[in-house]
Protein backbone atom coordinates (compact mmCIF):
# COMPACT_ATOMS: atom_id res chain seq x y z
CA UNK A 1 0.00 0.00 0.00
CA UNK A 2 1.16 3.69 -0.64
CA UNK A 3 0.86 6.56 0.40
CA UNK A 4 -1.12 9.01 -0.62
CA UNK A 5 0.96 11.96 -1.61
CA UNK A 6 1.70 15.14 -0.20
CA UNK A 7 2.50 18.24 -1.42
CA UNK A 8 6.16 19.71 0.05
CA UNK A 9 5.27 22.19 2.73
CA UNK A 10 6.35 25.75 1.85
CA UNK A 11 9.19 26.67 3.73
CA UNK A 12 7.90 30.17 5.31
CA UNK A 13 9.68 30.14 8.56
CA UNK A 14 11.27 33.70 9.00
CA UNK A 15 15.24 33.67 9.45
CA UNK A 16 14.24 34.85 13.31
CA UNK A 17 11.49 32.22 13.55
CA UNK A 18 14.08 29.33 12.67
CA UNK A 19 16.49 31.00 14.74
CA UNK A 20 14.17 30.35 17.40
CA UNK A 21 13.56 27.09 16.71
CA UNK A 22 17.15 26.65 17.44
CA UNK A 23 16.74 27.65 21.46
CA UNK A 24 13.57 25.59 21.48
CA UNK A 25 13.48 23.16 24.87
CA UNK A 26 12.38 20.69 22.21
CA UNK A 27 15.51 21.09 20.14
CA UNK A 28 18.07 21.09 22.98
CA UNK A 29 16.14 17.84 24.34
CA UNK A 30 17.58 16.20 21.31
CA UNK A 31 20.89 18.03 21.42
CA UNK A 32 21.39 17.39 25.01
CA UNK A 33 20.60 13.51 23.99
CA UNK A 34 23.94 13.29 21.60
CA UNK A 35 26.21 15.77 23.58
CA UNK A 36 25.87 14.41 26.87
CA UNK A 37 26.92 11.06 26.02
CA UNK A 38 29.94 11.95 24.33
CA UNK A 39 31.12 14.19 26.91
CA UNK A 40 30.85 11.63 29.21
CA UNK A 41 33.39 9.63 26.91
CA UNK A 42 35.53 12.18 27.04
CA UNK A 43 35.67 12.49 30.31
CA UNK A 44 36.06 9.18 30.93
CA UNK A 45 38.96 8.96 28.33
CA UNK A 46 40.47 12.25 29.53
CA UNK A 47 40.18 12.11 33.13
CA UNK A 48 42.30 9.04 34.39
CA UNK A 49 44.75 9.76 31.60
CA UNK A 50 45.47 13.17 32.70
CA UNK A 51 45.56 12.07 36.27
CA UNK A 52 48.60 9.25 35.06
CA UNK A 53 50.29 11.96 33.02
CA UNK A 54 49.86 14.50 36.47
CA UNK A 55 51.09 12.50 38.81
CA UNK A 56 52.94 9.62 37.27
CA UNK A 57 54.52 10.35 34.04
CA UNK A 58 55.25 14.57 33.89
CA UNK A 59 58.45 15.41 35.32
CA UNK A 60 58.33 17.90 38.04
CA UNK A 61 60.03 21.32 37.14
CA UNK A 62 63.29 22.20 37.31
CA UNK A 63 62.49 25.12 39.67
CA UNK A 64 59.21 24.74 41.03
CA UNK A 65 59.63 20.93 41.66
CA UNK A 66 56.39 18.98 42.15
CA UNK A 67 54.68 21.68 42.77
CA UNK A 68 54.01 22.30 39.24
CA UNK A 69 51.64 19.33 39.55
CA UNK A 70 49.25 21.98 41.25
CA UNK A 71 49.05 24.07 37.64
CA UNK A 72 47.26 20.92 35.78
CA UNK A 73 44.31 21.68 38.09
CA UNK A 74 44.23 25.19 38.31
CA UNK A 75 44.88 26.54 34.91
CA UNK A 76 42.18 24.54 33.46
CA UNK A 77 40.26 26.02 36.21
CA UNK A 78 40.60 29.57 35.44
CA UNK A 79 40.61 29.18 31.57
CA UNK A 80 37.13 27.59 32.50
CA UNK A 81 35.85 30.03 34.88
CA UNK A 82 36.82 32.53 32.19
CA UNK A 83 35.56 31.16 29.33
CA UNK A 84 31.87 30.42 31.45
CA UNK A 85 31.57 33.79 32.76
CA UNK A 86 32.21 35.26 28.90
CA UNK A 87 29.36 32.36 27.80
CA UNK A 88 27.03 33.54 30.35
CA UNK A 89 27.22 37.30 29.04
CA UNK A 90 26.81 36.38 25.59
CA UNK A 91 23.49 34.61 26.81
CA UNK A 92 22.24 37.49 28.76
CA UNK A 93 22.90 39.96 25.93
CA UNK A 94 20.16 37.27 24.13
CA UNK A 95 18.48 36.97 26.63
CA UNK A 96 17.73 40.63 26.82
CA UNK A 97 17.61 41.79 22.98
CA UNK A 98 15.87 38.34 21.74
CA UNK A 99 14.32 37.06 24.78
CA UNK A 100 15.02 33.40 23.70
CA UNK A 101 14.69 31.79 27.05
CA UNK A 102 16.99 29.21 26.73
CA UNK A 103 19.87 31.36 26.70
CA UNK A 104 18.62 32.41 30.37
CA UNK A 105 18.46 28.98 31.42
CA UNK A 106 22.20 28.36 29.97
CA UNK A 107 22.75 31.94 31.98
CA UNK A 108 21.31 30.06 34.74
CA UNK A 109 22.80 27.40 34.65
CA UNK A 110 26.26 27.81 34.08
CA UNK A 111 27.04 30.41 36.79
CA UNK A 112 27.41 27.83 39.91
CA UNK A 113 29.36 25.79 37.67
CA UNK A 114 31.16 29.01 36.64
CA UNK A 115 31.74 29.82 40.27
CA UNK A 116 32.58 25.95 41.39
CA UNK A 117 35.60 26.56 38.69
CA UNK A 118 36.67 29.70 40.40
CA UNK A 119 36.49 28.92 43.91
CA UNK A 120 38.91 25.97 42.36
CA UNK A 121 41.19 27.91 40.72
CA UNK A 122 41.71 30.66 43.86
CA UNK A 123 41.93 27.99 46.34
CA UNK A 124 44.93 26.22 44.18
CA UNK A 125 46.49 28.93 43.40
CA UNK A 126 46.47 30.05 46.53
CA UNK A 127 48.11 26.83 47.76
CA UNK A 128 50.36 27.08 45.40
CA UNK A 129 51.25 30.16 46.11
CA UNK A 130 52.59 29.49 49.40
CA UNK A 131 55.75 27.36 48.10
CA UNK A 132 56.61 29.81 45.44
CA UNK A 133 56.26 33.18 46.43
CA UNK A 134 56.33 32.80 50.10
CA UNK A 135 52.22 33.83 51.10
CA UNK A 136 49.20 32.30 50.43
CA UNK A 137 47.46 35.44 49.14
CA UNK A 138 48.54 38.68 48.17
CA UNK A 139 45.99 41.62 46.61
CA UNK A 140 47.91 41.84 43.68
CA UNK A 141 45.68 42.85 39.81
CA UNK A 142 45.43 39.19 38.87
CA UNK A 143 44.18 37.56 42.11
CA UNK A 144 41.63 40.59 43.22
CA UNK A 145 40.41 40.41 40.15
CA UNK A 146 39.36 36.75 39.96
CA UNK A 147 38.19 37.37 43.33
CA UNK A 148 35.77 39.56 42.20
CA UNK A 149 34.64 36.88 39.17
CA UNK A 150 33.71 35.18 41.96
CA UNK A 151 31.77 37.58 43.91
CA UNK A 152 30.04 38.15 40.27
CA UNK A 153 28.92 34.44 40.30
CA UNK A 154 27.33 34.16 43.63
CA UNK A 155 25.85 37.49 42.98
CA UNK A 156 24.53 36.25 39.67
CA UNK A 157 23.74 32.95 40.69
CA UNK A 158 21.83 34.47 43.81
CA UNK A 159 20.41 37.42 41.49
CA UNK A 160 18.54 34.32 39.04
CA UNK A 161 17.28 32.76 42.96
CA UNK A 162 15.58 36.20 44.06
CA UNK A 163 12.63 36.67 42.34
CA UNK A 164 9.57 34.06 41.97
CA UNK A 165 8.91 34.27 38.51
CA UNK A 166 12.25 32.53 36.79
CA UNK A 167 12.02 35.04 33.61
CA UNK A 168 12.02 38.07 36.17
CA UNK A 169 15.54 36.73 37.79
CA UNK A 170 16.80 35.73 34.30
CA UNK A 171 16.35 39.56 33.16
CA UNK A 172 17.82 41.16 36.57
CA UNK A 173 20.79 38.31 36.56
CA UNK A 174 21.58 39.69 32.67
CA UNK A 175 22.19 43.26 33.55
CA UNK A 176 24.35 42.42 36.36
CA UNK A 177 26.52 39.27 33.84
CA UNK A 178 26.89 41.88 31.16
CA UNK A 179 28.20 44.58 33.89
CA UNK A 180 30.48 42.02 35.47
CA UNK A 181 31.79 41.23 31.42
CA UNK A 182 33.78 44.42 31.97
CA UNK A 183 36.32 42.37 34.56
CA UNK A 184 37.12 39.77 32.05
CA UNK A 185 39.60 42.06 29.83
CA UNK A 186 41.21 43.32 33.30
CA UNK A 187 41.51 39.34 34.86
CA UNK A 188 43.17 38.47 30.60
CA UNK A 189 45.91 40.98 30.89
CA UNK A 190 45.86 42.46 34.48
CA UNK A 191 49.74 40.53 34.36
CA UNK A 192 50.91 42.64 31.49
CA UNK A 193 49.20 46.45 32.63
CA UNK A 194 50.66 45.91 36.39
CA UNK A 195 53.05 44.35 37.48
CA UNK A 196 52.08 41.53 39.76
CA UNK A 197 53.29 38.74 41.51
CA UNK A 198 51.26 36.63 39.16
CA UNK A 199 53.12 35.52 35.87
CA UNK A 200 52.65 36.32 32.82
CA UNK A 201 50.70 33.82 30.40
CA UNK A 202 52.80 31.07 29.49
CA UNK A 203 50.41 30.14 26.91
CA UNK A 204 48.91 32.30 24.31
CA UNK A 205 46.31 31.16 22.12
CA UNK A 206 46.85 33.83 19.54
CA UNK A 207 50.60 33.93 19.76
CA UNK A 208 51.31 30.14 19.16
CA UNK A 209 54.03 30.02 20.67
CA UNK A 210 54.27 28.57 24.47
CA UNK A 211 56.97 28.21 27.14
CA UNK A 212 55.53 24.93 28.40
CA UNK A 213 57.86 21.77 27.62
CA UNK A 214 55.39 18.66 25.45
CA UNK A 215 55.57 16.66 28.81
CA UNK A 216 54.08 19.18 31.20
CA UNK A 217 51.68 20.63 27.80
CA UNK A 218 50.22 16.79 27.44
CA UNK A 219 48.62 16.61 30.92
CA UNK A 220 47.71 20.37 30.84
CA UNK A 221 45.77 19.30 27.80
CA UNK A 222 43.44 16.30 28.71
CA UNK A 223 42.77 17.71 32.28
CA UNK A 224 41.02 20.95 30.01
CA UNK A 225 39.20 18.66 27.80
CA UNK A 226 38.21 16.58 30.93
CA UNK A 227 37.19 19.39 32.99
CA UNK A 228 35.36 20.81 29.99
CA UNK A 229 33.78 17.56 29.44
CA UNK A 230 32.84 17.96 33.22
CA UNK A 231 31.26 21.02 32.52
CA UNK A 232 29.49 20.46 29.54
CA UNK A 233 27.65 16.84 31.24
CA UNK A 234 26.69 19.25 34.21
CA UNK A 235 25.38 22.39 32.93
CA UNK A 236 23.83 20.32 30.45
CA UNK A 237 21.68 18.74 33.66
CA UNK A 238 21.28 22.16 35.21
CA UNK A 239 19.72 23.60 32.20
CA UNK A 240 17.28 20.32 32.00
CA UNK A 241 16.29 21.81 35.90
CA UNK A 242 15.95 25.22 34.86
CA UNK A 243 13.14 24.08 31.89
CA UNK A 244 11.69 21.68 34.29
CA UNK A 245 11.41 24.23 36.81
CA UNK A 246 9.68 26.54 34.39
CA UNK A 247 7.53 24.07 33.54
CA UNK A 248 6.35 23.43 36.59
CA UNK A 249 6.01 27.06 38.01
CA UNK A 250 3.30 27.17 34.66
CA UNK A 251 1.71 23.84 35.92
CA UNK A 252 1.44 25.30 39.68
CA UNK A 253 0.52 29.02 38.23
CA UNK A 254 -2.54 27.07 35.90
CA UNK A 255 -3.66 24.85 38.65
CA UNK A 256 -4.38 28.07 41.00
CA UNK A 257 -6.12 29.76 38.21
CA UNK A 258 -8.33 27.04 37.75
CA UNK A 259 -9.14 26.74 41.48
CA UNK A 260 -9.95 30.43 41.64
CA UNK B 1 57.15 6.70 37.80
CA UNK B 2 56.44 5.80 41.28
CA UNK B 3 58.64 8.31 42.46
CA UNK B 4 56.87 11.40 41.16
CA UNK B 5 53.45 10.17 42.75
CA UNK B 6 55.29 9.33 45.72
CA UNK B 7 57.14 12.66 46.09
CA UNK B 8 52.83 14.29 45.80
CA UNK B 9 52.27 12.37 48.98
CA UNK B 10 54.84 13.18 50.86
CA UNK B 11 53.49 15.76 53.38
CA UNK B 12 56.61 16.33 54.97
CA UNK B 13 57.55 18.04 51.08
CA UNK B 14 55.51 19.77 48.97
CA UNK B 15 52.66 17.01 49.36
CA UNK B 16 51.07 19.86 52.13
CA UNK B 17 50.35 21.80 49.52
CA UNK B 18 49.76 19.25 46.12
CA UNK B 19 46.88 17.04 47.84
CA UNK B 20 44.91 19.89 49.57
CA UNK B 21 44.76 21.88 45.87
CA UNK B 22 43.54 18.55 44.13
CA UNK B 23 41.02 17.46 47.12
CA UNK B 24 39.28 20.42 47.27
CA UNK B 25 38.79 20.02 43.33
CA UNK B 26 37.39 16.76 43.71
CA UNK B 27 34.83 17.47 46.59
CA UNK B 28 33.87 20.62 44.92
CA UNK B 29 33.45 19.28 41.43
CA UNK B 30 31.63 15.50 43.42
CA UNK B 31 29.28 17.91 45.55
CA UNK B 32 28.25 19.72 42.52
CA UNK B 33 27.45 17.58 40.45
CA UNK B 34 25.35 15.53 43.13
CA UNK B 35 23.60 18.34 44.02
CA UNK B 36 22.65 18.74 40.41
CA UNK B 37 21.42 14.98 40.88
CA UNK B 38 19.60 15.50 43.68
CA UNK B 39 17.62 18.92 42.73
CA UNK B 40 16.66 16.92 39.29
CA UNK B 41 15.16 13.89 40.63
CA UNK B 42 13.58 16.04 43.70
CA UNK B 43 11.96 18.42 40.44
CA UNK B 44 10.43 14.75 38.94
CA UNK B 45 9.16 13.44 41.85
CA UNK B 46 7.72 16.60 43.08
CA UNK B 47 6.21 17.17 39.55
CA UNK B 48 5.02 13.36 39.15
CA UNK B 49 3.69 13.68 41.96
CA UNK B 50 1.64 16.88 41.92
CA UNK B 51 0.12 16.03 38.58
Amino acid sequence: MTMPHTPARKKTASPAASLWHWFTPTYFRAVSGRVTPIALVLLLVTLPTGLAYAFFLSPPDYLQGETVRIMYIHVPSAWLALALYGAIAVASGITLTLKLPMAGHFATAASPVGACFTAIALISGSLWGKPTWGTYWVWDARLTSMLVLFFFYLAHSAMTQAFKQQERGQQAASILAIVGALNLPIIKWSVEWWHTLHQPESISFINPSSHIDISMLIPLGLMTVALFSYATIVITARMKLAILQQKWQSLLYQKTRNRS
Amino acid sequence: MWTNFVNCLNMDGYGIFIVPSWLSAFIILSVLFIHTQRQLTKLRRRMARDQ
